[in-house]
Order: structure tokens, then C-alpha cells, then sequence
């Protein structure tokens, strides 16, 4: 039989092992088991790339007042391996001034006051070997785990998740996808014709929608290709399924050049951005504009036409009618990524990682 | 035939190439080499945009882009033969 103060002993150091047991949280919580509908690739695991995800503070109660010590990405379900590799990141945490349906595409913009820089170094995406769910388990090989340097203390409010990472050379991990959820939002849209010149086929179908962006809480974008280096308008409002001819108007275009807008709303310009890569150059270059849209009833089920002219040569391009879903997005996170060294990106209020939180 | 552009990536099945999108771009463009019609189809929940292949000659280069300037990731697909 032991000493009595050596199992006394015994006792306090399981009880201290079973408190500094962390604790694990996976964001979306639905996700904790099983695979999300989508997936999205890593920074750095094949190219610099930023991505910053924000979250609502809904998702993370339960680590509330307590210290965040790593960050996990679960692969996505698939029966394909998925070759390893290495990442250069680093990471770092704030308190987002934004809410994920109010971010901004500017990166520096979603930062809190007092960013921590969780983690700095190397990262191991581990071979992976096919999995096809729905069940995916959170062990070594199906998933890439980011152990804090430095614990972060969640207080309360919208996380911002920041990521910036850089392929290692000779280490890419080309195609090793991590799980994702995608809420399956998007514009409908119509087109009214009405376009003209160069671009776009023998339809003159020139001007497009990215019907996933146009929501309330998005960022909606519209993009157009035309001549290099010309100077598009974009006009917003509403639409008129009958053309007004341009040249009717003065304009000296010809006549299949019309004009399928009842009243404007918003003007915007943008120049037609020419492609640099090879055989991109006869598309012409790409105009884009983006509308932050609110995250209100404003926005919901809202009809506008988008019809784009080229300043330079007066033609026009076909006008597109679109309406937002009748829904706002429910993720409660928001993905921004960019290049690296870029000082925007992309973003998206549908599409965000499942993250595990290591916490105690 | 599988080809990787760092983060996206295309199979051609038939008469359309199917679009592996790891970006989170929205929608994928499609055009002929040295032409200037585009077209643009979106991505869908499970990150793949499947886009019918032109009526275009065998041997024609398809570039399938996402994105735009430093985030564009760039793909050629050559087309064999005609689609049925």
C-alpha cells in the first residue's frame, strides 16, 4: 500500500493534468464531425497569399475569457491523397473592428487596435490520404496545426484570423485542400442585350455579374473587358427591356449600340486593365467595379441593371438585370484573401475554413 | 486530362471542363486563345464551375482564368476535338 501523501499527490497531479487538458472548438460548431459542403486552399501552401477570416463572436462563447493556443484546418473529404508539404505563415489575432457582414476588402481596415502575432515559422501540411466521410477526424494526418508561440486571451467580439503566407521552395503542396463551409446565395440575373463592338462575341456580350458577390453584406462585383487602357462607365438602374439606340442620342456608333436603361442610380468608372499573361492580351483588358452592399432589408430581393459604355468609342455593352437573394448570409464569418503583399482582397461573406481552436 | 495552376485546376469531361476552384473567387472565365469572346460561369457550392467547351476547332487553346492582376491564376486547356 502506498504512503498516503504519495497518493495524495498522485491525485493533485491528475486533477492539474485533467484542468490543463485544453479544450477544442470547431467553427462552424455544425462541422465538429463531419465535412462541410466545400473546401479552399491554404496561404502559402502554393503561393503568397493573405487570408484573413472573421468571426462572430456567436460562434466562440464558449472561449470566452480564456487563452487560445492553436488554430487547426481539417482537409476536406475527398478520395484523392493530397501530397504534403511546407508553409512559411504567420499568423496573427485581434478584435476585428468589423462585423463579418460589415468587412472590409481592405486588409489593415479589419484589424483590431492591438494585433498579437500568435505565430511565426514553418508549417507541415502532412500527407494526407483520401477520406470520403461524411466523418472526418481531426487526427495528425488530416490536418494542418498551427501551435501558438504566443497564447491569445479572447475577450469578446468579432476575431479576426489573420494569415499571411509564403510557399517554401521545393515544398508546395499544390492541391491539399481544407474543409469549408459555402452558403449557396446568390444573384439572379437576366440579360437585356444591347451590346456593341469589339468584345465579347458575335453577341457583344461584354459586361458581366459574379452573382455570388451580389448579397446583402457582400461585396458585389461587376466586371467588363474591353480596349486596353479605355475608360468604361458603369452605369446602375433601372432597366428597360426596350433599347434606346445610342446614335439616336447623338452618339456616332451604330445602331445595335442601345441603351437598355430606364433611369441611373449610381455611375462608376473603371479602366479596361489590360491582362499582362500570355494569350489573355485579345480579351481585351478588365474593368471591375465593387459595391460594398449593406447588410439590411435594403438589400434584400433588390432589383438593378448594370450596363457598361466605353468612353472612348461610345459602344456599349449588354445590360444585365439582377436581383439579390431574399436572404442575408448566415455564416457569421467572412473570408478576405488576397495576394500577399497586396493591400486588398477578395471577399466573401459565403464562403469561410471549418477551424478547430485549441483553448484553455 | 488534370492540369494544376496553383490553386485551381481543370478536368475536361466531354463536351465542358470542369473547374476546381481553391481561391475564393466566385466565377471562372473561359476564352479562346487570340479571341475576344469570354464567357463566365460561376462557382458552385462545391467549388467547381463546369463550363461547356466552345464549338471551336481541335487543337484550339481554352484559357480558363480566376481573378484579376496578382490573384489571377491562369490555365490552358486544349481542345482535342470538337465537342459532340
Amino acid at each position: 500500500m502506498p504512503p498516503i501523501r504519495c497518493v495524495v499527490l498522485s491525485a493533485m497531479l491528475a486533477a492539474t493534468l485533467v484542468a490543463q487538458a485544453p479544450d477544442h472548438l470547431v467553427v462552424p460548431l455544425a462541422y465538429e464531425t463531419n465535412d462541410a459542403v466545400s473546401f479552399q486552399w491554404i496561404a502559402g501552401a502554393s503561393r503568397d497569399v493573405r487570408q484573413q477570416t472573421l468571426i462572430l463572436q456567436s460562434h466562440l462563447t464558449p472561449m470566452l475569457g480564456k487563452t487560445m493556443q492553436a488554430i487547426e484546418l481539417r482537409r476536406s473529404a475527398t478520395a484523392e491523397t493530397f501530397l504534403g508539404g511546407t508553409a512559411d505563415l504567420t499568423v496573427s489575432l485581434s478584435i476585428s473592428p468589423n462585423v463579418p457582414l460589415a468587412c472590409s476588402s481592405q486588409f489593415a481596415a479589419n484589424v483590431g487596435p492591438s494585433p498579437v502575432q500568435v505565430f511565426t515559422g514553418p508549417v507541415t501540411l502532412p500527407t494526407s490520404p483520401g477520406v470520403t466521410g461524411p466523418a472526418v477526424a481531426w487526427s495528425a494526418s488530416n490536418i494542418v496545426r498551427i501551435e501558438f508561440q504566443t497564447p491569445f486571451l479572447y475577450t469578446g467580439g468579432t476575431l479576426c484570423v489573420d494569415v499571411v503566407g509564403h510557399p517554401v521552395t521545393g515544398q508546395n503542396a499544390n492541391w491539399w485542400m481544407a474543409d469549408a463551409e459555402f452558403e449557396n446565395l446568390a444573384a439572379t440575373s437576366s440579360d437585356l442585350g444591347g451590346g456593341c463592338g469589339a468584345y465579347g462575341g458575335p453577341q457583344h456580350e461584354w459586361s458581366f455579374v459574379a452573382e455570388r458577390t451580389v448579397l446583402a453584406g457582400g461585396h458585389a462585383l461587376f466586371f467588363a473587358y474591353g480596349a486596353p487602357w479605355d475608360l468604361g462607365l458603369a452605369l446602375f438602374g433601372i432597366g428597360s427591356p426596350v433599347g434606346i439606340p445610342m446614335d439616336a442620342l447623338g452618339f456616332p456608333v451604330p445602331p445595335i449600340c442601345e441603351l437598355h436603361m430606364a433611369s441611373f442610380l449610381v455611375l462608376q468608372l473603371a479602366f479596361f486593365e489590360p491582362e499582362s499573361a500570355l494569350g489573355l492580351g485579345a480579351r481585351g483588358g478588365r474593368a471591375e467595379i465593387r459595391l460594398p452592399f449593406g447588410h439590411d432589408p435594403s438589400f434584400l430581393g433588390f432589383t438593378c441593371t448594370t450596363q457598361w459604355i466605353d468612353l472612348n468609342t461610345w459602344e456599349t455593352s449588354n445590360a444585365i438585370e439582377w436581383t439579390t437573394p431574399s436572404s442575408v448570409p448566415t455564416l457569421g464569418m467572412a473570408l478576405v484573401e488576397g495576394d500577399a503583399a497586396d493591400a486588398s482582397g477578395e471577399v466573401s461573406v459565403h464562403l469561410a475554413h471549418v477551424m478547430r481552436f485549441e483553448y484553455q | 486530362m488534370i492540369q494544376d495552376g496553383e490553386g485551381i485546376r481543370a478536368v475536361q469531361q466531354g463536351g465542358s471542363v470542369s473547374v476546381e476552384v481553391g481561391p475564393n473567387d466566385s466565377s471562372v472565365e473561359i476564352s479562346t486563345a487570340g479571341n475576344n469572346d469570354t464567357t463566365s460561369t460561376r462557382v458552385e457550392p462545391n467549388k467547381t464551375a463546369t463550363v461547356p467547351i466552345p464549338d471551336v476547332p481541335g487543337g484550339t487553346l481554352l484559357l480558363i482564368t480566376v481573378g484579376k492582376g496578382s490573384r489571377r491564376r491562369t490555365i490552358l486547356v486544349e481542345v482535342i476535338a470538337p465537342p459532340p
